[in-house]
Parts: structure tokens; C-alpha cells; sequence
């Protein structure tokens, strides 16, 4: 009996996760699988299922060769990530650590921070749209200093949704650094006061090194939504004016809901998949030799 | 009382920063109040007498109340399950060495990227195979896919935080494994969690696109309630910004109520390393 | 600090409690009981005899004639002992919806709205060898003892009764007609001395005049013109007229790069210049306000946007607002007809009972009261009394212009099926980039034309 929970012992670590991995892994496959099977199809969204044609490798030949909109949707995607997840990081940390520096009110103004990712992003797009109309709030406010700006237009499009989606989720970083922060050990930092280290100096060498996995764990979480990154971008401009604003998901959407061609819909967010795995699988290798 | 200079100045940025942060939610809910043509007005209208129609008629014309009993349905098992179901794992994560562990801890999040484009035709199929079809069940089993991860990868690394010497000390003192989290780690890394929960609370609070297609009648939850209010006879802004406050409201108070949490409560000082 | 919390938390939750109280409380009593004629008295008798206890599952989209619907039911379920239980979605989401529905080769309901755009390609699934998905109600209307006298099928407009049929039969009963129409400021026009346009030359010089002239306006025409759906639907209101095409059905070749074509495209381009600044964000929500808030002259839509033009607490220039008909383009009259109808799906197994709920709600015996709960007019006999001021305008767009070989080949579109949805997307792109000047009109039409003939060659093929 004792040799049988001594054996079991040395799967404790895996019979924790097994749960989480087996439900995660279950209702992922029939999805995957059918994604699969409509990538190597020619679907018409809105016909019977049994209608789609087994059609190979064509699609994804369409998405690199023939998709005109494929490389501009790219960039746009690319650029949007970019400043998504890098400002939201470099926004996040300092307002992060600008609560942790006063004692009075910081909780409060951490709860009320979570009044932007509270909102709906369909909900935060609508209303955005609204402000961001010729005679709306926004202009109001930026009148006085450059005159009114045509939002919806192809110099202010892709600024303005960027805006919009860095006000949202910036307090997404705000909140986990700021709990990331306050769970940090005193001692470092009351040792560098007595020896008289300046804050930037505290900063860098105790701040930064304990928080640089939260940071690459926050950094790989963030990319990989601002790369789907949908309701958003589609309530706003719909990917418009033109495709000025049009990021891979919303032309995915198109296509498989406007367009309703299914199977290159398909094999666009597979391409999509790959794209995101080249960009975070690097980020993961870095945070597994990361050992803090 | 030395008023330092280095604070005041803290103080100012903050003001600004929350400024841009809450200005927009602030405008949405004095627009709550406004009648259509004082919602497109320009400039904008700041002084002007309120209107409760759009309140009045969320509740009785279109029935907010039953679309936040099955939000609530949803999101606290959702919440609730993703941590019980997480946090072992992200635990084992964050303290022991096996073999796959980093291979193991990716493909959580590679996993739940597949779906895509047909998670939903997917999910469609299977909730009507299952039969839960219009169920608040078959959300929560959705939301997890998804959430799970999250909690995973983001409740490890606050258990990395906490240091595992305390823990060590807490098991050579005689307690379980399963005592010494709950003594000494949990309080440690309770910032993490009430921020994890939130989080998790959110997400499925404001899911739409499953909700929308998963649902027909008897479990419709607030987010499908945006639709009615797009019209074929133009957006009822009033009812939009209604909705949206009162469905945000639950989320803020309970950050609020809970918000001395944020901080940890223990000193790390006593204890030397 | 907590204990404050704790009082607000708990002040919150009884006023929470207190609302849901004074809200949900019983309320007083409707009307009485109403006086029914012996006609409907004994229609009502035979329809309870064959299917009184039936339940009907209606899926509806979220439209002032659905409230009105919602509000005629209890009468139809006291009378006839059928339980109806509707739900509504709104328009987008609920097409993606039924999208997917249609992927497991049924609709599981026993009524359901459908645009006039998704008509045709729904009759049309047994031609693909798909299976049948909605059902021919011609021969329900023809039988005395389902529709009565009293419905008067021949009173809805012959229009929209057309668009609610495909290949001879009727697939349907309209229950949201419109129709696109110039809606002008009255009052403006009359201090500048101009006349509401009947050409769309005339439409363009008005709009040029109000948007540089004219300070009390800052554009002459509110329009849509946001890539996806809406710029095509506006674009298209025009093409036709101009004597251009997108693809001919009879004989199946495509226009898209005809003269005709790409000089409506331009005009189009052309006349969204004397558009308010961002028009190529709008969708109809967007160009509605614009126009309400009293900033552009002119503003060309469907007539859904009429009940709300005219109401003070969404536009400020109600009363001021004059109703024209679409204006003659240089090939002719054609003004698009659009609608929503209600049809019966093959899934159905209570089809008799809902076709005579469609009765119940779309008679011209119970139109008075549809009306008065806010329902859009779909009858001539409607329109006829005149009871707002764009009544008459809608009925004559209608009739004279939205049924002729014009406006019926501008609905042949829809007719070609399903394989075309990529098509329209393709040509929503062009056009787009058409409209922000990345490349001409031209070069837009040429797009569309090769990739109409892409998808003509495998359609044929």
C-alpha cells in the first residue's frame, strides 16, 4: 500500500495539472478538427454542411499567392500589436508603480481602474465611434488646440483605434503589476534604502528582476489578444475606411461572414495561429531560461 | 506635516491618468440619461434635465433582471471553477520540476488558439449533440476552455512571488503541503488572486459571441442584450449607455468592496531568508 | 473604510430591491374585451377546432413591427388557443446566426423573418440539390378557410409582394416594406427657392449648392457609405438607374465594367463629396443623425427612417422635413424596394397554425391597430389615408418606380444564389478603396468585372 502512494507521489505534480489539461485538451479537439476540415474546403457559409468540397492546399495557396488584402491586414496587424503591447507594458508599469509609491487612495484608484476592461469591447467600440464622430466628444476637447479631425479617414483611422484599444486594456497591466508589485518582498528594498540607492537604481536591479517573469507572462497573454483582437476594431470602422484599419480578424470575418466563404475564412485563422505561435513560442523559450 | 513635493507631483499624474480613464465611462452614463437628439448634440450637452426612460424601460419593457440572473448564473460557477480547476495546476507550475513542465504549461495557452473561426460553429453542434443547447451549463463549460488558461499562467506567476522558503519552513513545522498553502502562501498571494478572479469574472461577464450563438431563450445573458438596441430604426444610445452602466455596476462595486485585498496584508520583514 | 462600504453596499441592494418591487408589481388591467365581427368570430372557431394547443416558436428580428406584433398576440392567443412564443435578435448578428443554422440543412423553428436579400437563395436550395428550406404559402393564401376575407392579400403592395416571391411563388408575407426616398428640409429649400430633385443631376447640383453655399447646413446630402454591406447598398440604389449592372441573370454575363456602370460609380464618389466630413464611416445610424441634427439638406434613405425623422425627441428638425421620390436616373426610374418578411420554414410541423398567426398579424382588418402599436405600413390601403407626411411620397416611390424592369432586374440580383456572397464582398472592397482614392473608378470596375467573370465561369461551369 505504502509502495503504491510512494509511486503515485512522484506524479503529484502531474495529477495537479491533469484535470485543467484533460478539459482544456477535450473541447478543444472537435474545433480544431473542424477548422482543419474547412481550411482543405470550399464552404459556402449558410448551405448545408455536407456541401463542402474537399479542395487541399487551395485556400491556404489563396491566402499567400492570390489575397491581395493578406499583407496589408498583416501589417496592420503587426503595427497594432506593437504598440498595443509595448505601450500598454511601459503605460501599465509606470502607472503601477506610481500607485505603489503614494499610501493614501491607492486602492481606490486600483478598483476604479477596472472600470475600462469592465466594459463590454463591443459596448467600448460603440461608444468610441460615437465620440470619435465629427461633432463628438473627442473633437470637442481638440478643437480648441488643432482644430477638428476627421477620424474616419485614412491618416486617423488606425491612431484612433489604437487609442481606443490601449484605453481599455492598459488596466489590464495596471492591475496584475500593481498585485505583482505589492506582493514583493520587503527586505531587498529596505537593505537598499540603508544603503542610500537611488529609486532608479532600485528599480533596476530589485524592482525589474522580480517582476520580469509577470512581465513576459503579461507580455505573452496581451500579445496573443491584441493579435485576435476584434470587437473593438469591428464596431468602430468595420477595417474602414477602405481597409485602412483592417487587422487579420476582421478579415477573416469578412470573408467567412460577409463574403461567406467559409473555408478560406478557415485557413486565414489558421495562418493567423502560425503567425501568433512564431511570435510567442520565442517569448515562451525566453521565459523558460528566464529562472528568477 | 513636511508635504513631500515627490508625492504632490505623483498625485497631479494620477489625476490626469484616471482623468482619461474614467472620463469616457463618466460621459457614457450622463448620456444614460439623455434623449436621442441630446446624445448627438454638439457641443456637447453637460447641463440639461435628465431623463429616467431608459432605465425604467430596460426593467420593465425589456426584463434586465432576467438577463442578469443568468449572467450571474454563468460567470460566478465560471470563476469559481476556473480556480479550483487553475490553481493546482498553476501551482505545480510555480513549485515542482518534472519532466514537459514548460512543454506542458505552453500548450495551454497553444491549445485554446486553434478553435478560432470555428469554435463556434463547433461549440454550436456540440451544445445541440449534448443537448444543452440554451443552457447556462453549456456557457460555463465553454468559458472554461478559456479561462482555465488564464488563471494558469497568470496565478503561476504570482505563486513564483511568494517565496517557497516560507512554504518549506511552514512543512518542516509540521504542516501538509496542502496546509502550508493555504497558511502562509494564499495570504501572500491573495493580490494575485482577487486580481485573477476579476479578471476571469470579467471575461465571462462580457462574453458575447458564444452567449449570442449558444443561447435562444431560457439563458440569454446581458451582453445579447446589446443587440436589441441596434435597430432598424437607428441605436438607442440611451438604452446602450443604460445597459452598459448597469452592467457594469456589479463588477465596480465588488472591485470596491474587495479592493483592500489588492494589497497584501503581510510583512515579509519578520521572516529572514 | 469597510464599515462605509459595507452601508453603501447595502443602501445599493435595497434600492436594487425596492425598484424590482415598484417595476414588477401586478399592473391594472388591460382593456376589455373587444368586439369581434362574425367573420373573424368564425375564422378564429375553425382555426382553434384544427390546431387550438399548439405552441409556435417565432424568431424575429428587433424592429418597431415586431413590438407591434408582440403587442397583437394575446388577442390572436385568446382567440384560437395557439401559444406563440417569439424571440428577436437584432439584424446583424441574427444573420450570422441563421448562417450557421442553415449549415445542419434546417430551420428549427415554425416562423421566422427573413430579408428579401436571403429569399431567393433560400427558395432556391432544392435547384442546388440542397434541402428544401422554406415552403410555398400560395397555396394557404388561396384557401377560404385559413385566410379570410378580411386579410386582403391583394391590398399589400405589389412590390413588396414581389420581393416576398421567388420563381412564381410566394415564399412569404411582408412585414417591414421600405423603400429609398430624398428626404429634404423643407424649410430651407422654401428660403432658397429650390425644388426637390427629380434627376440625379438635379440631386448632385442641390447637394453641391446646400454643402457650399448654404451656411445653415454644412453638407448637402447625408448618405452611406461605409465599406462592407452599406456602400454597395447605396451604390446600388443608383447603378440601376444609370443604366449600368452588376450581373445580367438572363443572360449571365457580367457589367460590372460597362460605361454605364462606372459612371454611376463615379457620380456616386462624386455626390459623397457634398456629404458631411467622416462619411465614409457612416452606416445608417450615423447618416440618420446627421440629418436630424439639422447638419445636411439632404438626406437619401430607406423609409425606415422616417417615424423617427419626424420625432422631436430624436430629430430636431421634425415638421421641417419635405418627402421626395427617388429621382429618375438618365436610363430611368428605378427606385430599390427592400423588406423583411415572415416566412414558414419546411421544418415546421405547425404550418397551418402559423400561417394563420402571419393572418392574425398582417390583415388589413387588424391594420389600424398594428399601426397605431407602431407598425411599419405595408398596405396600399395604408399609405392611402396619408396619416404622415411621407406616406404618400412611399407610396408613389413604390408604385412607380419600384416596380420597374429596372428595379425588378435590380432585384434579379439576389436571385442568383448562393456561390455569389463572395462577389459582393470582393466588390464592397473595390469600391472602398475606390472611395478613399487608392485606385479610380475605372480600376475598381475592372476588379469587379474580372472577378464577377471568375465566379460566372465556375457557376456555369
Amino acid at each position: 500500500m505504502i509502495e503504491k502512494w510512494k509511486k503515485l507521489k512522484k506524479y503529484y505534480p502531474l495529477l495537479l495539472i491533469l484535470p485543467a489539461f484533460i478539459y482544456v485538451l477535450v473541447w478543444v479537439v472537435y474545433p480544431t478538427f473542424l477548422t482543419l476540415k474547412f481550411s482543405l474546403s470550399e464552404y459556402t457559409l449558410g448551405t448545408p454542411w455536407s456541401a463542402a468540397k474537399f479542395v487541399g492546399l487551395a485556400n491556404f495557396k489563396w491566402v499567400f499567392f492570390e489575397d491581395w488584402e493578406f499583407v496589408p491586414s498583416l501589417i496592420t496587424t503587426l503595427e497594432f500589436t506593437v504598440v498595443q503591447v509595448v505601450g500598454g507594458l511601459f503605460a501599465g508599469l509606470g502607472i503601477a508603480l506610481l500607485l505603489n509609491r503614494i499610501t493614501k487612495g491607492r486602492n481606490l484608484m486600483m478598483a476604479l481602474f477596472i472600470i475600462p476592461i469592465a466594459l463590454m469591447p463591443s459596448m467600448v467600440g460603440l461608444t468610441w465611434r460615437l465620440f470619435y464622430s465629427y461633432d463628438g466628444i473627442v473633437n470637442f476637447f481638440i478643437e480648441p488646440l488643432f482644430g477638428k479631425i476627421n477620424w474616419c479617414s485614412t491618416t486617423f483611422a488606425l491612431p484612433a483605434i489604437l487609442i481606443t484599444e490601449f484605453w481599455q486594456w492598459t488596466p489590464f497591466f495596471v492591475l496584475v503589476f500593481f498585485a505583482a508589485l505589492t506582493s514583493l518582498p520587503q527586505e531587498p528594498y529596505e537593505a537598499a534604502k540603508i544603503d542610500g540607492a537611488s529609486s532608479w537604481l532600485t528599480f533596476k536591479d530589485i524592482t525589474l528582476p522580480s517582476l520580469k517573469r509577470m512581465i513576459l507572462i503579461v507580455t505573452i497573454l496581451r500579445s496573443i489578444e491584441a493579435l485576435r483582437s476584434f470587437d473593438i476594431i469591428y464596431t468602430l470602422f468595420g477595417g474602414g475606411p477602405g481597409i485602412a484599419t483592417q487587422t487579420l480578424s476582421i478579415h477573416i470575418q469578412r470573408t467567412a461572414f460577409l463574403g461567406r466563404m467559409l473555408g478560406r475564412g478557415s485557413a486565414l485563422s489558421l495562418v493567423l495561429v502560425l503567425i501568433t505561435l512564431a511570435i510567442i513560442i520565442p517569448m515562451m523559450w525566453y521565459f523558460t531560461r528566464s529562472r528568477s | 506635516m513636511k508635504v513631500k513635493f515627490g508625492n504632490v507631483v505623483i498625485y497631479v499624474v494620477l489625476f490626469f491618468i484616471m482623468l482619461f480613464f474614467l472620463f469616457p465611462y463618466f460621459w457614457m452614463i450622463l448620456s444614460a440619461f439623455k434623449t436621442p437628439v441630446q446624445t448627438y448634440a454638439y457641443p456637447p450637452v453637460w447641463i440639461f434635465t435628465p431623463t429616467l426612460k431608459n432605465f425604467t424601460s430596460l426593467l420593465t419593457d425589456y426584463n434586465i433582471l432576467f438577463y442578469l440572473k443568468n449572467t450571474l448564473l454563468v460567470t460566478i460557477p465560471t470563476t469559481l471553477l476556473a480556480l479550483i480547476i487553475g490553481l493546482p495546476a498553476a501551482y505545480s507550475f510555480a513549485r515542482f520540476r518534472f519532466r514537459f513542465k514548460e512543454g506542458l504549461f505552453a500548450s495551454f495557452l497553444i491549445l485554446q488558439l486553434f478553435p478560432s473561426v470555428s469554435a463556434l460553429i463547433a461549440f454550436y453542434f456540440i451544445a445541440h449533440s449534448i443537448g444543452l443547447y440554451d443552457t447556462q451549463l453549456m456557457l460555463i463549460l465553454a468559458y472554461l476552455v478559456w479561462n482555465v488558461p488564464l488563471v494558469i499562467w497568470l496565478m503561476r506567476g504570482f505563486v513564483e512571488e511568494a517565496s517557497p522558503e516560507v512554504e518549506e519552513s511552514a512543512m518542516v513545522d509540521g504542516y501538509s503541503r496542502l496546509g502550508a498553502f493555504f497558511r502562509v502562501t494564499l495570504p501572500s498571494i491573495l493580490p494575485g488572486l482577487m486580481v485573477t478572479s476579476i479578471l476571469v469574472f470579467i471575461t465571462a461577464w462580457n462574453e458575447f459571441t458564444l452567449a449570442y450563438f449558444l443561447t435562444e431563450v431560457n439563458a440569454k445573458t446581458l451582453p445579447t442584450m446589446v443587440g436589441l438596441f441596434r435597430t432598424q430604426t437607428g441605436t438607442m444610445w440611451g438604452m446602450i449607455f443604460g445597459l452598459s452602466f448597469l452592467s457594469t455596476l456589479p463588477v465596480v462595486i465588488l472591485a470596491l468592496a474587495i479592493r483592500k485585498h489588492f494589497v497584501t496584508g503581510l510583512t515579509f520583514g519578520a521572516i529572514k531568508k | 473604510m469597510i464599515p462605509k462600504i459595507k452601508i453603501v453596499t447595502v443602501l445599493i441592494i435595497v434600492v436594487a430591491v425596492a425598484s424590482i418591487f415598484y417595476y414588477a408589481w401586478p399592473k391594472a388591467p388591460g382593456p376589455g374585451p373587444v368586439e369581434y365581427p362574425e367573420s373573424v368570430l368564425s375564422w378564429a372557431e375553425n382555426i382553434r377546432s384544427k390546431y387550438g394547443g399548439t405552441e409556435l416558436t417565432v424568431v424575429m428580428i428587433t424592429h418597431p413591427s415586431t413590438d407591434a406584433f408582440k403587442k397583437m398576440i394575446p388577442e390572436f392567443e385568446n382567440l384560437t388557443g395557439i401559444k406563440v412564443n417569439i424571440s428577436e435578435y437584432d439584424e446583424v448578428t441574427y444573420t450570422d446566426k441563421l448562417m450557421v443554422m442553415l449549415g445542419e440543412g434546417t430551420i428549427p423553428y415554425d416562423g421566422f423573418a427573413c430579408a428579401m436579400e436571403l429569399l431567393p437563395t433560400l427558395a432556391m436550395y432544392p435547384e442546388f440539390g440542397y434541402p428544401e428550406m422554406i415552403v410555398p404559402i400560395d397555396d394557404f393564401i388561396a384557401d377560404k378557410s385559413l385566410t379570410p376575407e378580411w386579410f386582403d392579400f391583394e391590398d399589400i403592395l405589389p412590390a413588396y409582394r414581389d420581393i416576398m416571391s421567388y420563381g412564381g411563388k410566394t415564399y412569404g408575407i411582408m412585414m417591414a416594406g421600405e423603400t429609398v426616398m430624398v428626404m429634404y428640409r423643407k424649410d430651407l429649400f422654401e428660403k432658397y427657392d429650390k425644388e426637390p430633385p427629380r434627376t440625379y443631376d438635379e440631386l448632385l447640383d442641390l447637394a453641391k449648392f446646400f454643402k457650399e453655399e448654404v451656411p445653415e447646413v454644412e453638407a448637402g446630402v447625408s448618405i452611406r457609405a461605409e465599406t462592407g454591406f452599406q456602400n454597395m447598398w447605396s451604390w446600388g440604389n443608383f447603378l440601376y438607374g444609370y443604366g449600368g449592372g452588376m450581373i445580367d441573370p438572363t443572360t449571365m454575363t457580367a457589367e460590372f465594367n460597362k460605361k454605364e456602370t462606372v459612371d454611376s460609380l463615379k457620380y456616386f464618389i462624386n455626390l459623397c463629396e457634398y456629404g458631411p466630413v467622416g462619411i465614409l464611416g457612416y452606416s445608417f445610424p450615423e447618416a440618420w443623425a446627421n440629418f436630424r441634427e439639422g447638419k445636411s439638406a439632404m438626406l437619401v434613405e430607406a423609409s425606415a427612417a422616417c417615424p423617427g425623422n419626424e420625432d422631436p425627441e430624436q430629430s430636431v428638425v421634425a415638421g421641417k422635413i419635405g418627402y421626395a421620390k427617388f429621382p429618375t436616373g438618365p436610363a430611368g426610374e428605378c427606385a430599390g424596394v427592400y423588406g423583411t418578411g415572415i416566412l414558414i420554414p419546411a421544418a415546421s410541423e405547425h404550418k397551418e397554425a402559423m400561417w394563420s398567426l402571419i393572418v392574425w398579424l398582417t390583415s388589413k382588418y387588424n391594420s389600424p391597430k398594428y399601426l397605431e402599436y407602431g407598425g411599419v405600413a405595408n398596405r396600399v390601403s395604408d399609405l392611402e389615408k396619408k396619416t404622415y407626411p411621407y406616406y404618400e411620397t412611399i407610396l408613389k416611390t413604390v408604385m412607380e418606380a419600384g416596380n420597374t424592369p429596372l428595379a425588378k432586374k435590380m432585384r434579379a440580383y439576389y436571385a442568383i444564389g448562393p456561390d455569389f456572397y463572395p462577389l459582393w464582398l470582393s466588390c464592397a472592397t473595390f469600391m472602398g478603396q475606390a472611395q478613399v482614392g487608392n485606385i479610380t473608378p475605372e480600376e475598381a470596375c475592372d476588379e469587379m468585372q474580372a472577378a464577377a467573370e471568375t465566379i460566372i465561369a465556375k457557376f456555369v461551369g
